[in-house]
C-alpha cells in the first residue's frame, strides 16, 4: 500500500482520505438512491407514528418499511436492538457499494472480497443514546417481575458500543473498532476520528459513520421536557421546518449512515470509484452550556476554520453548506449567523433535517453522505418547509426545489448537547 | 391442537428466528444457533409461553430439542 498521498484533494495532512462506499438507512429510504430522490423533493417523512401513542408526542420519522428480520435474517435480527439492526444494513450496503463485498447472499452477511486484510479494516462508528428501547423495556420487566424477568440480553442489546462490535462481527473487520459519543455530534466526529486512524497508517479501510434510534418513552419525555421538541402535533409533516420562521422545535428520528474510507492512493489503486473526500475535519467545544449554543458562536466558527485550515481550502472556496439546522428557534439562527460571519454569502445551505427529522447521533454521519451525493450531482437539494425564512437568518438558503450549482468544496455541521461542534469539509471527486 | 413439540418450534421460529430446516428434535440448541445468552432467553420465554417455572440452569446448549420439549412436559403442560 502506498502511504504517501500526493496532495490531489487539497488536504494539509498528505493523505486525501476517499469516499468510495455510501450507505443509508434512514427516514428519507433505504439506501442512497431513494434518500437522494426523497430528498429532492422536499418532502418531509415526519408522520404520526402509532409506537409513540400516549408518549410525550405522538410523532416521528421513522425509517420506513424497515423490516430486520428480512433484511438481518430473523436469526441475527432478535439479538440486536433497532440501532444496531439499521448501522449493519447501511454498512453492508456501503461495503457493496465500495467494492469491497459481495450483497449478502439471503440474510447472510457481506463477503468480503477485497485483498485487504481484515485487521487492517477499522470501524468507528457514532452513536448517542444506545440502545434506549431495549433499556426501557427491560427496566419494565425489572419492576413489574424482579430480577428473574430482565433478559440475559439487556446489556449486550443496549451498550453503544456494540453497534461496532457487531459491524465488526458482521463483515470481518478486526482492526480497531470503536464508537464516538459527542451527542449529536457523534457522526461527524466518528468520520473525523476515522480519517486518524487512515492518516496514522493504522487502517487501510475504516468503515465510518454513525446510527440511532431512540424513539423510547423515556427518551422522548426527557427531549419534551427540555422544551426540545416540535409540538406541531395537528401537522407533523409541516413540523421540521429549519430555518423557517416558524419553527419551534426538532421532530425526532432515527438512521443510520455508513461511509466507507481509505487513502486515495490505495483506493486509486485498487480500481475504487472515487466518490468524494473528506478533505477535513474540524472539532472544539463550546465550554459554555450543557445543552444552549453559545450565543456568540465562537466555538462553531473555531470549528469551521479549523475544517477549512485543515483541507486547505479558503472560506471562498465553499459552495455548499449542509447545516446542522434542527429546526429549533435558538440554534438555527445561531449556526447562520456564524456561517454568514465565516463564509458570507457564497454558499448555498440546507439542512436536510427538514426531511429526516433530527436524527439525533446518526446526524453527522447521514449528512455527511448527504453533502457527498450534493458535491457528486453538483445540487443542493432544498430545505423541506422552508416557507418563510427567518428575518434573522443571514444565509442563502435553499427551499422548494433542488438548487443546480457546481460544488467545488462543501461542508457538513454538526453540533451536540455538551458544546460538541464537529465540521467536516467534502471535496468533488478529481 | 398442535403437539407439544409443534408448539416449541413455533416459539423457536418466531422468537428466535430458527430456520424450519433446523427444527429436528434430534438436533440441540447449539446446533439451531443458540449461545449462553440465548438459552436463559428461551427459559425465559418458555416461563412466560408455557406459563411454568422455568430456572436458567435447567437448560443448555447441549440440550436436544426434544430434551427440551420434555422438560415442558415434565412442568405439567398438557399434550393434546
Amino acid at each position: 500500500m502506498t502511504r504517501q498521498g500526493n496532495g490531489t484533494a487539497g488536504s494539509r495532512r498528505g493523505y486525501p482520505v476517499a469516499v468510495t462506499g455510501l450507505g443509508l438507512v434512514t427516514p428519507a429510504g433505504i439506501g442512497p438512491r431513494a434518500n437522494w430522490e426523497r430528498l429532492c423533493t422536499g418532502r418531509s417523512a415526519a408522520a404520526p407514528d402509532p409506537a409513540l401513542a400516549g408518549a410525550a408526542v405522538e410523532f416521528s420519522c421513522r425509517v420506513p418499511d424497515f423490516d430486520a428480520g428480512e433484511l438481518l435474517g430473523p436469526a441475527t435480527a432478535w439479538r440486536l436492538d433497532r440501532f444496531v439492526q439499521l448501522a449493519l444494513v447501511a454498512t453492508r450496503q456501503a461495503l457493496v457499494d465500495a467494492g469491497l463485498a459481495t450483497p449478502a447472499a439471503g440474510t447472510e452477511g457481506p463477503a468480503l472480497t477485497t485483498s485487504v486484510p481484515g485487521a487492517r479494516i477499522g470501524v468507528v462508528l457514532g452513536n448517542s443514546l444506545g440502545g434506549t428501547g431495549t433499556y426501557e423495556e427491560q427496566h419494565r420487566r425489572l419492576l413489574d417481575g424482579g430480577v428473574g424477568r430482565v433478559s440475559p440480553l439487556l446489556i449486550p442489546k443496549s451498550m453503544m458500543n456494540m453497534v461496532a462490535g457487531y459491524v465488526a462481527i458482521d463483515c470481518g473487520a478486526t482492526g480497531p473498532a470503536l464508537v464516538t459519543a459527542t451527542a449529536c455530534a457523534s457522526g461527524a466526529t466518528a468520520i473525523g476520528t476515522a480519517r486518524e486512524l487512515l492518516w496514522a497508517g493504522v487502517c487501510d479501510v475504516v468503515i465510518a459513520g454513525a446510527c440511532e434510534s431512540a424513539l423510547s418513552p423515556a427518551v422522548l419525555a426527557g427531549l419534551s421536557r427540555m422544551g426540545a421538541l416540535s409540538r406541531r402535533h395537528d401537522d407533523p409533516a409541516a413540523a421540521s421546518r429549519p430555518f423557517d420562521v416558524d419553527r419551534d422545535g426538532f421532530v425526532p428520528g432515527e438512521a443510520a449512515g455508513v461511509l466507507v474510507l481509505e487513502r486515495e492512493a490505495d483506493a486509486r489503486a485498487r480500481g475504487a470509484r472515487v466518490r468524494g473526500y473528506v478533505s477535513g475535519y474540524g472539532s472544539s467545544s463550546d465550554a459554555y452550556h450543557a445543552t444552549a449554543p453559545d450565543p456568540s458562536g465562537t466555538g462553531v466558527e473555531r470549528a469551521i476554520r479549523a475544517a477549512l485550515a485543515d483541507a486547505g481550502v479558503e472560506p471562498a472556496d465553499i459552495d455548499h453548506v449542509n447545516a446542522h439546522g434542527t429546526s429549533t428557534p435558538l440554534g438555527d439562527v445561531t449556526e447562520a449567523r456564524v456561517v454568514h460571519r465565516v463564509l458570507g454569502d457564497g454558499p448555498a445551505v440546507t439542512s436536510t433535517k427538514g426531511v429526516t427529522g433530527h436524527t439525533l447521533g446518526a446526524a453527522g454521519a447521514i449528512e455527511a453522505a448527504y453533502t457527498v451525493l450534493a458535491v457528486e450531482h453538483g445540487t443542493v437539494p432544498p430545505t423541506a418547509n422552508l416557507e418563510n425564512v427567518d428575518p434573522q437568518v443571514p444565509v442563502d438558503v435553499v427551499a422548494g426545489r433542488p438548487r443546480s450549482r457546481r460544488i467545488r468544496a462543501a461542508i457538513s455541521n454538526s453540533f451536540g448537547f455538551g458544546g460538541h461542534n464537529a465540521v467536516l469539509v467534502v471535496t468533488a471527486a478529481a | 391442537m398442535s403437539t407439544l413439540q409443534e408448539r416449541l418450534n413455533e416459539l423457536l421460529a418466531r422468537k428466535f428466528g430458527v430456520p424450519a430446516e433446523a427444527l429436528r428434535p434430534d438436533n440441540t440448541l447449539e446446533d439451531v444457533g443458540f449461545d449462553s445468552l440465548a438459552v436463559i432467553e428461551l427459559a425465559l420465554a418458555l416461563q412466560e409461553g408455557f406459563g411454568i417455572p422455568v430456572r436458567d440452569d435447567e437448560l443448555s446448549t447441549s440440550d436436544s430439542l426434544a430434551r427440551v420439549a420434555a422438560l415442558v412436559a415434565d412442568k405439567g403442560v398438557a399434550v393434546p
